[in-house]
């Protein structure tokens, strides 16, 4: 008897999902059938671009669908995601006929779930990227549009900081609208400096030899994320670009007069015991924070989403936030997110505008509610940092801020880079040895992807 | 011995409905996979690398350059000997932990549910939150392996066992071993649950020890679900995603397996072609495998 | 003989510290899972916390009703019972197709059903994606229901196939006998004996569906539309983790399967065993 009742569950288990397959196949066709028709729109779009200015306005009042992919906390009931909403409900009620759609996924995954649907010719009209380079891939990969053809180099120029606008720059071309960015600060242990009689270091030297001090005293010395991301303020502020993006292909100048010395510092730092032991396996951010939370670390390395963490984990601790000890002139490196319009959006002049008002004063509150700072010239810092005024004194360095160099398999330079410095830490190869082994190696990735 | 039911040898007519039977299993196996996996062949021998879409070699004919490519490659050979480590050290400490712990749960004890359902538990836990948490387990700033290493003299400070490329390896296969061995553990305790109680009765009364009873008549009769379930088992080690969640293949390489390496060429280096290379070698690899362990099963019958 | 009783409770002394043993290893880790759900952010990372002194019950609180979580259950209970369900019954029918008929190409067809499992997955990604979006499947649970069978029928297959080579044919021959037809003799004695074998796959179908990640992170976009394992990422930022609410979560979606883990254990003892036939 049991097992007839069994054998019973199981079909009707059978037949009810063969139902639901049925009425959510209808449900998709309709979509399905709308983003099919997006790998032509866009060539159409491409041939009237001269008129594009008047044209924008005409295609935004017809109306339309807009599906985004955004990062979950903006699809969430936190304050951000509320924020966003509200900011997305203004648009459509001001342009009657628009629907936005939005669809939502983690960081770790966002790049990877738009990427395969974009290469099946489908996928999401404006996609949230990184600016670690994320932007570069996809256009090489031709996933996105091109935004000369709806606006013009001097308008982005003029509303946005350099350092965004370029990290979506690939062969002359912008595909990236900057949206919010930050920049790698310098965190220190008040309480250790203290302890050991040091000043807050402002450049170089004082940074060699306030570790010094901090390791005789039995203090750890600097953690930051396992990459090269807090290593490229090191080469930028001595005037070496690490990889010249700047022609047709990339040039490797990390070994240049500049690059080695820049190198040198930083293994000098490796070399005399500088890093902190959690350095090695801190390959998440939280990692990072735990160890300057814990106060393993003096110096931690990162952007301003630090301080957040740090005060949650260790609400006691007396730290303060400066930027970045200078080199010969004042850089550091970039954060934060841009927005991508799908090559397959069959309505970029919509997408393009409905980017444009989320970045205007209008959707500043979704910044606000997070304490990000826009990458928009004209940006209020002050209301977003409210609160958090520690924080202010890194926006300052926004206009010197420079993005991870704008090259094809940044993740895979970036790990490189990596893992030079690695090798140094485990004591496997000198600081020379390490730089010429990492040139080639770039040199061969250029080669690779580049033609 | 002639028998009502069984058929005709290629009788089809009255074999129908067994064919009936197995058609939508199949179709369903095959219609959905033979595509990605002719694909994935194919690509192979092409050039694929999307982030040179719009070079004038895009999906050309490759022969086997994508082959070479890999096999000059230092990280490929490097996970060719990780790969081996990985799949034997895994398989043998699952397999014998996994066994033990089935006989040990197959005797009649005091409270065996209880014990049956919490050794169970590492399965039921998500593959991402065992990373996270024994990463947490490991980690040298407040991890628990580090107190009780500082405690009892093992090392002197605390060490980043993650960080260091000695540990890193045995770290993973320690998170790997524990989220993979219940499901060794049910499956065998399945199968010696089949043993009637007799034949132990049997085998006692003819005087032989614990460990003789096991060789000689334990693991004869279950001899056969234990290779199913170990080929099962190394088409799962193979492709473990854990090396990659835990230390992205690092550090410098020293946990990279071929399957990490496909998916680095894939999803880092956006290069198909040798992402694709990788995975058919993995994949004869995997059916060499198979099929050997088919060849020793087809002999005993 | 007191000899012989001396050695025997050795023996079993020796069986439970191992059984111990097993237990706090399995379930350590698991155990501080569960402490981190009680915890604030700030006790996660205090070693003298390790076991919190004050507990919260707001992640609970948060995590119930102030997110996602229960929608997210849902799902992924719907996609792996109807992945379950589908696999179990294909299998069956396919196991008992290829262990009582005479199949042309028997070997041929299990061994390559089997091999669509040996190919790496991470690369069948796009082209998942481009059938799924012919079948207009993409951000559905049917298309996640329906790879998800593709994964886990091979090897519930191979291990139906192997649970019922095992049973004598003799079984089903004298139910026949007594006057069963073949349908009634499978339900009467095949499934019966193959029980504790069919719970173990059912367990084993139920498990992949619900811990997958890739393909559900990758198919599915809408955001209520999430899997459970996709839905703990809200808990993860980029750079932040809200360790107590993801651990709350976790914690809250092993309820269920432990159940099912109760269920099955309650299921392992039959079959053979149960003295239906000898030998």
């Amino acid at each position: 008897m049991k097992k007839r009742i069994m054998a019973i569950a199981l079909a009707v288990t059978v037949v009810i999902s063969m139902a639901g397959c049925a009425s959510q196949s209808g449900e998709t066709k309709t979509n399905a059938n709308e983003n099919s028709g997006g790998e032509e729109g866009s060539g159409e779009t491409s041939e009237n671009t001269d008129v594009a200015g008047a044209d924008a306005a005409g295609a935004v009042q017809e109306g339309g669908e807009i599906t985004m992919l955004v990062l979950n906390g903006l699809v969430s009931d936190e304050e951000q995601g509320i924020a966003f909403k509200n900011v997305i409900d203004q648009y459509e009620k001001s342009h009657p006929g628009v629907k936005v759609t939005l669809q939502a996924a983690s960081a770790a995954d966002i790049k990877q779930s738009f990427q395969t649907a974009a290469l099946a010719g489908v996928g999401a009209d404006i996609v949230m990227a990184d600016n670690s380079g994320h932007a570069i891939d996809m256009a090489a990969m031709g996933l996105l549009y091109p935004l000369t053809e709806i606006t013009t180099e001097e308008e982005l120029l003029s509303l946005y900081q350099p350092g965004p606008l370029n990290s979506g720059k690939f062969r002359g071309e912008y595909y990236s609208v900057p949206w919010y960015m930050d920049c790698c600060g310098f965190y220190y242990n008040k309480t250790h400096l203290e302890d050991a009689g040091l000043e807050v270091p402002t450049n170089w030297e004082e940074l060699s030899n306030a570790l010094t001090v901090l390791k005789s005293k039995g203090y750890g010395g600097i953690i930051t994320y396992d990459s090269a991301y807090a290593f490229y303020p090191f080469f930028y502020q001595n005037g070496c670009q690490v990889i010249d993006t700047s022609g047709e292909i990339p040039k490797v100048v990390i070994d240049n007069e500049e690059g080695k010395e820049a190198w040198n510092y930083i293994c000098n730092i490796i070399e005399n015991g500088g890093m902190v032991e959690s350095f090695k396996e801190a390959n998440n951010w939280s990692k990072v924070y735990e160890s300057f939370a814990n106060g393993e670390a003096t110096f931690l390395l990162g952007g301003d989403w630090c301080a957040g963490a740090i005060d949650s984990l260790a609400p006691d601790l007396d730290y303060g936030i400066t930027v970045m000890v200078e080199g010969k002139a004042p850089a550091t490196v970039l954060g934060g997110f841009t927005w991508n319009i799908n090559a397959n959006c069959k309505n970029p002049e919509l997408a393009f505008d409905l980017i444009q008002y989320i970045n205007s004063a209008d959707g500043d509150e979704v910044l606000f509610a997070e304490g990000k700072s826009s990458a928009r010239k004209d940006f209020d810092y002050a209301k977003t940092l409210e609160g958090k005024e520690k924080l202010e004194i890194l926006t300052t360095q926004f206009p010197y801020t420079m993005p991870r160099p704008a090259i094809i398999n940044e993740q895979a330079i970036d790990e490189l880079i990596t893992n030079a410095i690695m090798t140094v830490v485990y004591g496997e190869a000198t600081s020379d040895e390490a730089l010429s082994s990492l040139a080639q190696k770039i040199n061969e990735n250029i080669q690779q992807n580049y033609q | 011995m002639e028998s009502k039911l069984i058929y005709h040898k290629r009788n089809f007519k009255k074999n129908l409905p067994g064919y009936l039977l197995l058609a939508p299993a199949t179709i369903a196996v095959l219609a959905l996979s033979i595509y990605p996996m002719i694909r994935g062949i194919f690509l192979s021998f092409m050039n694929y690398n999307l982030v040179r879409a719009r070079g004038d070699s895009f999906q050309t004919f490759a022969g086997l350059e994508n082959y070479k490519k890999i096999f000059v490659n230092e990280i490929f050979l490097k996970s060719i000997g990780n790969t081996i480590k990985w799949t034997l050290v895994n398989l043998i400490v699952q397999l014998v932990v996994a066994m033990l712990l089935a006989l040990a749960l197959n005797q009649k004890l005091r409270g065996r549910a209880a014990f049956r359902i919490l050794t169970l538990v590492p399965w039921a836990v998500p593959p991402y939150i065992a990373v996270m948490t024994f990463t947490f387990l490991y980690s040298a700033q407040v991890g628990i392996l580090n107190i009780l290493a500082v405690r009892l003299g093992v090392v002197a400070e605390a060490v980043s066992w993650l960080g260091n490329k000695g540990s890193a390896f045995w770290c993973i296969v320690a998170l790997s071993v524990w989220k993979g061995m219940p499901f060794q553990m049910v499956f065998i305790l399945t199968a010696l649950q089949g043993i009637p109680g007799e034949v132990y009765e049997s085998a006692k009364i003819d005087g032989g020890s614990a460990w003789q009873i096991f060789w000689k008549v334990t693991l004869p009769i279950i001899k056969e679900p234990l290779m199913l379930t170990t080929v099962l088992n190394v088409i799962g080690i193979l492709s473990s995603f854990y090396p990659w969640m835990m230390t992205e293949g690092g550090p410098l390489y020293s946990t990279e397996t071929i399957y990490t390496f496909a998916y680095r060429q894939a999803f880092v280096n956006h290069d198909f072609g040798t992402a694709s290379a990788s995975a058919v070698l993995l994949f004869i690899f995997t059916t060499i495998l198979t099929w050997i362990y088919l060849r020793i099963i087809r002999e005993k019958n | 003989m007191t000899g012989k009783q001396i050695k025997k409770s050795i023996e079993v002394l020796i069986i439970y510290i191992f059984l111990i043993l097993m237990v706090l290893i399995s379930v350590g880790p698991f155990v501080y899972v569960v402490l981190t759900a009680f915890k604030t952010q700030e006790q996660i990372y205090d070693p003298s916390q390790i076991i919190p002194t004050y507990v919260s019950f707001d992640n609970f609180v948060k995590v119930l009703f102030h997110s996602n979580f229960i929608r997210y259950f849902i799902n992924s209970f719907f996609v792996s019972a109807v992945t379950t369900g589908i696999c179990v019954v294909l299998s069956v029918m396919a196991s008992y197709a290829l262990s009582r008929y005479e199949i042309i190409g028997a070997d041929k067809i299990k061994m390559s059903i089997l091999m669509t499992r040996m190919f790496p997955g991470v690369l069948l990604c796009i082209p998942f994606y481009i059938i799924m979006k012919q079948l207009n499947l993409i951000d559905t649970h049917s298309g996640l229901i329906l790879l998800y069978c593709s994964f886990t029928l091979p090897f519930a297959i191979w291990r139906t196939n192997a649970l019922f080579s095992g049973i004598p044919w003799e079984l089903e021959e004298s139910a026949r006998i007594d006057g069963c037809s073949r349908l009634g003799a499978f339900f009467h004695v095949i499934i019966p004996v193959a029980r504790p074998g069919l719970f173990v796959n059912m367990l084993f179908c139920f498990m992949s569906a619900w811990e997958e990640y890739m393909y559900a992170s990758i198919f599915i976009n809408t955001p209520l539309k999430k899997t459970i394992q996709v839905g703990m990422k809200d808990f993860v930022g980029q750079y932040t983790i809200e360790w107590g609410l993801l651990m709350t979560a976790v914690t809250l979606s092993l309820i269920p399967v432990i159940l099912f883990f109760a269920m099955v254990q309650n299921n392992l003892v039959g079959g053979l065993a149960e003295g239906s036939v000898k030998g």
